[in-house]
């Protein structure tokens, strides 16, 4: 079967190296690509057993899982994202960029390379993973935040940066003849932008408009790779790399009202040749080279996060940017991205590097990627150490009314709960403020412009400091049972007859926190299923009055074991619920209704026939 | 002539509440009634001007 079965073959080994990668609970998107290239290394011919037999036809078809990358992340591209961060993502990532050439120039001397070799080996580990980033951005819930916003403006200018080191870096094995040729391939480069904006952009997007009204969404997937891999084409055929025309494909198309459809329609397609392309760069690694340099390596991948994640952090500083921003950055970006990979495929097939240099920098490139999620969970804790080391520094508090707080809503935890809290209080007037320990979300809440304080609302002081004495109300709404027990102790202790209304986590801790003295609670999980049901009996017409009936029964049940002491809850719950199963209707009254312009004594309406 | 009690009317965006007696309708009122769900459909359709549906009249 030829390709086929090297097809299948991989395909195989590489869901199996997507399930290992799974079980180790990588973030889903980088696990996978670490799984794709274990599968490769498995099935690659440096190791036995059954082995793809014609790599050098895989690699080809990776070609295509190369432009289809760069297809989707120039459809993804997006200026917007630029602006509110553009000086540190305009002038600070090229700075960084030559940075790391400059520092990995020094490492590769070092690692006794010839100077070719180490400009490669600079170039290669100053990318950072957009991928990666933005995954674990998500998962730790930093998205929006002024240091996500860093991130995310210096990660699109290096994603930009692959295209010119592609056509760049390989000029650098001929030095001699290799200077006019590098100002051909700027000069072809420069023409080919230009027919891209001025033709592309008008042309591209009322093609793809006059095609989407054909209503076939086959024809449109079959159009839209066209563009992509067809324009690529034309740039290769021009002499310049197939992955930058498709990369300049999607970037057009993007600005088109149909980019995402088109990047809908294609990740698929991407996924699949995206998994070619990592299984055949798993396949070039000898995992030999690895055991016999494990030493080299270990310093080396110690050596790059130190040094890149010093050089992210000197520039954010440098940027003016203070507080935990420096080092969420540092420890955000200090990884070598994917794009790596395929700069080095590049080096490969161009002979600029060796098989040793490619192998050095995949699994430095694994690595650091790996370690991505787990070293930059570490900001807070980091931060928060250095901090409360530097006791000096005050209190920092924002929009904290000028008058004082008085009768006012203490609340601690700034997370969506407490976000949404503030909102609606805000609209009636209530004075509160909010307590968040994590710096991101108090620059959220700055930004929303709330009063809040920036501490740990567990600590006696920065309770003071929200003046907790005169509060009518403390509500915690941190999702910890650590932290929300800490924070009951303290205001217990503080202000004893303070009423406090706390998030808990489960019955269990439910119980703690009533014996911490506090009687109400809120259980989010048990309180959105409730909703959830509460709509949909709404909508099979069930009256509302039954419904309420249900909801208080089981929620006595669940709320039962805090007020098995306290008898009176029944009748309590039945008051509190009565101005719900008071049925009240609300009419808006008809343009020529009848009852326009009579009183209600004339009407009689309360009078029955 | 419904059996409906008429709680509040919300006119202008301003909340009235138990109107008196000579609380006087206006366009666009936003009327706040209790009552029995057969009471409160003749109510509104009475608001429609065609009480010849409603159940009650029939």
């Amino acid at each position: 079967m030829g390709i086929a079965a090297d097809i299948i073959i991989i395909v195989i080994a590489s869901l199996a190296g997507g399930l290992v990668a799974k079980l180790f609970r990588q973030p889903l998107i980088l696990g996978y690509i670490l799984g794709y290239i274990l599968a490769g290394v498995v099935i690659g011919p440096h190791t036995g057993g059954i082995a793809a037999s014609s790599v050098h036809n895989i690699e080809k078809l990776a070609e295509i899982g190369v432009a289809l990358l760069l297809f989707a992340l120039g459809l993804e591209f997006s200026l917007q994202e630029l602006k509110p961060v553009r000086k540190i993502a305009l002038i600070g990532t090229p700075l960084q960029i030559i940075l790391t050439q400059a520092f990995g120039f020094a490492l590769g001397a070092w690692w006794g390379l010839d100077w070719q070799s180490a400009l490669w080996f600079g170039a290669l580990i100053s990318l950072s993973s957009t991928m990666v980033v933005l995954k674990t951005l998500m998962s730790q819930g930093w998205m929006g935040t002024l240091s996500s916003r860093v991130m995310i403006g210096m990660l699109i200018v290096q994603d930009l940066a692959v295209v010119p080191m592609m056509i760049i870096l390989p000029e650098l094995s001929h030095p001699e003849t290799g200077l006019p040729i590098l100002a051909l391939s700027i000069l072809k480069a420069a023409i080919f932008l230009f027919l891209m904006i001025f033709l592309g952009t008008n042309l591209i997007p009322r093609l793809l408009r006059y095609i989407a009204g054909w209503n076939s969404r086959e024809l449109f997937l079959v159009s839209v790779v066209t563009i992509g891999l067809g324009i690529g084409y034309g740039t290769y055929w021009f002499g310049l790399s197939f992955a930058f025309g498709a990369f300049i494909a999607g970037m057009v198309l993007s600005e088109s009202d149909y980019g995402h459809q088109a990047l809908s329609e294609i990740i698929p397609l991407r996924d699949i040749f995206g998994l070619l392309f990592f299984s055949s760069v798993g396949m070039l690694l000898d995992p030999v080279f690895l055991w016999t340099h494990a030493t080299t390596i270990l310093l080396l991948i110690v050596l790059v996060i130190v040094g890149k994640g010093l050089i992210f952090a000197g520039l954010s500083r440098l940027f003016q940017y203070r507080n935990v921003i420096p080092l969420a950055v540092g420890l955000g970006l200090f990884q070598v991205g994917e794009f790596s990979f395929v700069l080095a495929r590049v080096g490969l097939n161009t002979n600029s590097i060796s098989t040793e240099l490619y192998s050095l920098v995949l699994s430095l490139t694994v690595s650091t990627m790996f370690l991505t999620p787990f070293l930059s969970s570490l900001t807070q804790p980091i931060y928060s150490f250095f901090r409360a080391r530097a006791k000096r520094e005050p209190l920092q508090t924002i929009n904290l009314p000028k008058y004082g707080l008085l009768d006012h809503v203490v609340i601690a935890g700034g997370g969506q709960v407490g976000q949404n809290i503030a909102r609606i209080l805000e609209q009636f007037d209530v004075k509160f403020v909010l307590v968040e320990v994590d710096f991101h979300r108090f620059e959220q809440l700055k930004a929303l412009s709330y009063p809040c304080i920036f501490g740990d609302a567990g600590q006696a002081i920065v309770l003071e400091a929200s003046k907790i004495r005169k509060a009518k109300l403390l509500l915690i709404t941190a999702p910890s049972a650590l932290v929300s027990q800490t924070v009951a102790t303290h205001a217990h202790v503080i202000s004893p007859d303070l009423k406090i209304m706390a998030r808990a986590i489960s019955i269990e801790h439910m119980k703690t926190l009533h014996s911490r003295g506090v009687y109400e609670v809120v259980q989010p999980e048990f309180e959105a299923s409730l909703e959830f049901t509460r709509q949909a009996l709404l909508h099979f017409k069930v009256p509302p009055d039954r419904i309420q009936q249900f909801m208080d029964a089981v929620r006595y049940e669940l709320y039962a074991p805090l007020y098995d002491a306290d008898s009176s809850y029944r009748t309590l719950s039945q008051l509190q619920s009565a101005s719900r199963l008071l049925d009240l209707n609300w009419l808006s009254l008809p343009e020529e209704s009848p009852l326009i312009g009579h009183s209600i004594e004339e009407l009689r309406i309360r009078t029955m026939i | 002539m419904t059996g409906v009690s008429i709680v509040a009317v919300i006119r202008a965006a301003t909340l009235c509440p138990n109107p008196a007696p000579d609380f006087v309708f206006k366009d666009q009122d936003l009327i706040g009634i209790l009552g029995e769900a057969a009471q409160l459909q003749a109510f509104e359709e009475w608001t429609k001007g065609n009480p010849g549906h409603s159940p009650l009249a029939a």
